[in-house]
């Protein structure tokens, strides 16, 4: 199979490309897409192509146009809603949660609102508190939403494509410390369903879950475990809302142990859910506690000794990996 | 200003073509919205009716007028206070008693009640719990018709209350500046849940409208035949591409705010109330009109509302007889599957 | 015609009203708008209206009444009605024991079992043992009692808790060594040990050696062979992916790692371990008819001639296998015994 380098901007770019040539109801909405091509350029090129109808750049209106999309997607489109900053999350969550996730269900199943949802998380890029969150967990917590956290470009590529073709609502966020990243990708078309998780590394001493750029995290402690004799399995669930728990669990039956890594805050969010999950399901095969590496619950500081230290690293996870293999007990017996 | 009164003033005499069977369809209309709702109160009142259920009597005009102006595939989005919006727009009367009721033969398998009523056969796009909501969808439901070349017009109703929200000013700018066939109808019916519109609503409503360059009209929303034709000429030029629109009609509602709401003259006056259920009542006003023009007889009114209310008797048996939905359907529906 | 004068639902949770009193009584005239009664709700006080004109009849609830919402109270007959004896109403029972409206939908919450393990929170103790209650892992626990280890050793011989997968090694090295110098820890479990046996007519094993010998030129040990069919009978019950069957035959003591996955009879030996999870016993070759040894660390299959008939014991603690995983084992073993080309097809 021939295959190129891409970076995750382009990976974008390209996917939501072949999807408007294949399907004119296909459009993309938010602010400064056009001629802008996005500030983190993700949709350079566009505009030039498809045209300021299929691309329309907005006011700087969230909840406006948030809601314009879910009356467009109940009547025949299919937006691509792009929110500059996840951050801004919290402007169009009326539109996104109390309309478009429960149009289907309130109704019956007679009415659906096939949108996407396209923006970013991550901090350390010395942003400060309100342009460095990650949202993830408050969206995957509404019935109705689907959330998709590729941590590649070629995971980017594959997911927005299915998150474009699929009827529901669905938030897709990327790093935005990942858009020059690059990754191989086949030169055919292809799409990564979703609900599948990706083993990454595999190994027998240890399991860690991790999502989005946590994933380039887990690696790295995973290599420098490795180099001590600990034998790390690295599964990437790739979206939590279908979460493929499947893959998880099994791996934890047969490793014993589970770090899950996310940049959401520590508490309350992705990572309690998947390691409820494992509690709930693999609880006999569990040889100590699951563990669980977060953002500090601290608003992201902007002074980048402090920011540095709020969110999950290498070492950190490499650490914990360490004592629960030692059999250090965390809390007392 | 003037040259566009007086433009208004010529196409307003170029609609005057009058049509019998309209106005009686019409009339019929209207009675059907007032028996729905006279029988909703009741169910409510004797605890018959889970939740809790927003009156439109002595709206019916407004309900009328306008969907009578729409064709079939043109969309409309509602409010709490839906019911008379979503009967206008061609739902059945037996169906929706089912919605109310939580019954599986309702418009939304009984998974949506009486705030989130949407009837997607006839464009209604849904009653919504959250005030304002409907403006976002109304415009991208007119976004979504201009980009595919539909030729439909959107018609967002909603009342004095929503005003307030910021959501609306969003899409009325985005709606001016993209030129899209969408008319705001505000209903105002002169209170926001307990408070007058005058204590919430700074300014004259139609300025919030014109400040975006969108042209406003206001209209007596208890006159259906003055409502009717002021939505033709703006559904007309909507289709044009002269839109948006934005449309106050000047109504009031006869009930309270919900069913609940019958203490109410902490708020409004009986006399209030009285003189607008006896003057301004636009069933009996229409009634009036018709038979003092001799279109129609006053037995034939009779008739009409006679027939009305056995239909309407016979709708609320048939829902109180129908089942509830299977169990399995509680956790149908979160998500659209894809077909293989 | 009537219409019903109904107690009136005026609030979500509203369930019944108290009547304050009667503004109108039975016999007079009223008007739509007349306000009939004053009634009172937990939230405030309401006039309730008539709805229609007429004459207030068949009044069935007194002030100082406390009446469920919907029920009716009074009618408004139109035209001039005898002023009847109200219908008899039941008695207003009190409100405490009121039941909803049988058109209410019940919202019937899943029943929310309580913790089904008695969990106490961990309180910090210097001898857990002391207690009697032992930390472990979930893990640990399930594999010690499917060895039919006991933790509690752990605790006498002062391990410090919480007990997890890596210290059952010490556990088995704590309990005494068998005579005939086996190379693993017997425990003696607490309760009867399973004991099955079967017998075979003859068993196929020489003769499948020979098969095989010939057809693959490879050489073919009995043992190897055998160990991959226990291997293949114990696969449903082994925890662990990589099964290991130790096998004895003639005193020498070879383990095979999932020897049912590589072809039968190509398994390669390795160290026997700490801990196998299923012992192989050839006896064939020694004098021995039958044996009842108990239970050892590991479910144990041994295999002894009878004249020309072949007689297999199964013998393992009850925590090690469930009757019918014990059942299972000795019967898939000794089917594949008796033929092996037809398991292998």
């Amino acid at each position: 199979m021939a295959m190129r380098e891409i970076t995750l901007a382009k990976a974008v770019s390209e996917a939501i490309a072949e999807e408007m040539r294949r399907d004119p109801t296909v459009f993309v909405m938010g602010e400064d897409v056009a001629e802008a091509g996005h500030p983190f350029k993700t949709l350079a090129g566009l505009v030039q192509e498809f045209g300021v109808e299929r691309i329309v750049d907005t006011p700087i209106s969230e909840p406006g146009f948030m809601g314009i999309a879910v009356g467009a997607a109940m009547t025949g489109s299919r937006p691509i809603v792009d929110l500059m900053f996840g951050d801004f999350l919290f402007l169009a969550m009326d539109q996104l949660c109390n309309q478009a996730a429960k149009t289907h269900y309130m109704s019956g199943g007679k009415l659906k609102a096939p949108l996407v949802l396209h923006t970013n998380l991550g901090a350390t890029r010395r942003s400060a508190a309100q342009h460095s969150q990650s949202l993830h967990a408050l969206v995957a917590h509404i019935p109705g939403v689907k959330v998709a956290l590729p941590s590649s470009a070629y995971e980017a590529k594959g997911l927005l494509k299915t998150a474009i073709r699929d009827d529901n609502p669905v938030v897709i966020f990327h790093d935005k410390l990942m858009y020059q990243d690059k990754s191989q990708i086949p030169e055919e078309e292809y799409l990564i369903p979703f609900g599948v998780a990706n083993v990454v590394r595999q190994g027998s001493d240890i399991t860690i879950v991790a999502t989005s750029s946590m994933v380039q995290v887990a690696r790295q402690a995973a290599e420098t475990l490795n180099r001590e004799g600990i034998s790390a399995e690295v599964i990437d669930p790739r979206t939590i809302v279908p979460l493929d728990e499947e893959t998880i669990l099994a791996s934890v039956r047969k490793t014993g142990r589970a770090i899950i890594v996310d940049e959401g805050h520590q508490s309350f969010g992705v990572t309690a859910e998947i390691a409820s999950r494992i509690n709930e399901k693999a609880f006999y095969y569990l040889d100590a506690p699951v563990r669980r590496v977060g953002a500090m619950d601290v608003p992201v500081p902007f002074s980048p000794p402090l920011e540095d230290l709020t969110v999950p690293t290498p070492k950190v996870v490499a650490e914990f990996a360490r004592l629960m293999m030692k059999g250090e007990p965390f809390h007392v017996a | 200003m003037s040259s566009m009164i007086d433009t208004k003033r010529a196409t307003e005499a170029a609609w005057e073509t009058p049509n019998s069977d309209e106005y009686l369809r019409m009339y019929r209309q209207m009675a059907r919205i007032r028996a729905f709702e006279d029988n909703a109160n009741q169910l409510y009142l004797s605890a018959k009716m889970p939740g809790l259920t927003h009156m439109s009597s002595g709206q019916e005009a407004v309900a009328v007028g306008v969907c009578s102006a729409l064709e079939n595939d043109d969309k409309i989005t509602s409010t709490h206070r839906g019911h008379g919006h979503c009967l206008a727009k061609g739902a059945e009367i037996k169906l929706m008693f089912c919605e109310l009721l939580g019954k599986v033969d309702g418009y939304c398998r009984g998974k949506g009640g009486s705030m989130h009523i949407a009837d997607q056969a006839h464009g209604n796009l849904g009653a919504n719990a959250i005030v304002g909501a409907g403006a976002g969808i109304a415009t991208g439901a007119a976004f979504s018709a201009k980009r595919l070349g539909t030729k439909a017009v959107a018609v967002c109703f909603f009342g004095d209350g929503a005003l307030g929200q910021g959501l609306v000013y969003e899409v009325m700018n985005m709606a001016a500046l993209w030129k899209l066939p969408v008319i705001y109808a505000c209903e105002n019916n002169l209170y926001g849940e307990y408070t007058k519109v005058d204590e919430m609503a700074a300014g004259p409503i139609t300025a919030r409208a014109e400040a975006f360059g969108i042209e406003a009209h206001v209209v007596d929303g208890q006159d259906v035949l003055a409502v009717n034709r002021i939505t033709r000429q703006l559904v007309d030029r909507a289709r044009r591409g002269e839109g948006p629109f934005f449309l106050q009609l000047n109504t009031y509602r006869f009930h309270g705010h919900h069913v609940g709401d019958i203490n109410r003259d902490y708020y409004r006056t009986k006399e209030e109330e009285t003189f607008w259920k006896t003057e301004r009542d636009p069933i009996l006003l229409f009634g009036h009109w018709l038979v003092a023009e001799k279109i129609v007889g006053l037995e034939q009114l009779q008739a009409i509302e006679a027939e009305v209310k056995v239909e309407t008797e016979e709708a609320v048996a048939y829902a109180q007889a129908a089942p509830y939905p299977p169990l399995e359907e509680v956790t149908m529906h979160v998500f659209v599957e894809k077909a293989a | 015609m009537s219409r019903d004068v109904i107690m009136p639902a005026l609030g979500m949770a509203q369930k019944t009203g108290l009547i304050v009193r009667w503004l109108k009584q039975a016999g007079d005239p009223v008007k739509a708008g007349d306000v009939l009664m004053e009634v009172e709700t937990d939230k405030a006080m309401m006039e309730v209206e008539a709805d229609a004109d007429g004459t207030l009849t068949d009044v069935s609830a007194a002030a100082g009444e406390e009446v469920p919402v919907g029920e009716v109270i009074a009618r408004i007959a139109d035209g001039s009605v005898a002023a009847a004896a109200p219908a008899a109403r039941a008695p207003a029972t009190p409100p405490a024991v009121k039941s909803p409206p049988a058109e209410r939908t019940q919202t019937s919450t899943p029943a929310r079992t309580p913790a089904v393990a008695a969990a106490p929170a961990p309180s910090p103790s210097p001898s857990p043992s002391k207690n009697g209650r032992i930390f472990a892992s979930p893990r640990a626990r399930r594999l010690a009692a499917e060895q039919g280890l006991d933790l509690a050793k752990l605790a006498e011989a002062g391990r410090p808790q919480p007990y997890l997968v890596q210290h059952l090694e010490e556990l088995r090295a704590l309990a005494p060594e068998p005579a005939g110098g086996a190379t693993f820890a017997a425990t003696a479990p607490s309760a009867s040990p399973l004991r099955l046996t079967a017998t075979l007519a003859k068993d196929g094993l020489a003769e499948f050696c020979a098969w095989r010998r010939a057809e693959t030129g490879a050489p073919t040990e009995e043992i190897a062979v055998m160990a991959g069919m226990a291997a293949a009978a114990f696969r449903p019950s082994a925890s662990n992916a990589e099964l290991v069957v130790a096998a004895y035959a003639f005193g020498a003591a070879r383990s095979f790692v999932n020897a049912d996955r590589s072809g039968l009879g190509s398994a390669k030996a390795v160290d026997t371990p700490a801990n196998p999870e299923l012992v192989l016993r050839d006896l064939r070759g020694a004098a021995v008819t039958d044996l009842s040894l108990g239970a050892e660390a590991a479910p144990t299959l041994s295999v002894m001639r009878r004249g020309v008939e072949t007689f297999i014991t199964l013998e393992c603690a009850p925590a090690q296998l469930r009757p019918e995983a014990a059942i299972e084992l000795i019967s898939e073993f000794a089917g594949r015994l008796a033929e092996p080309l037809r398991h292998l097809l």
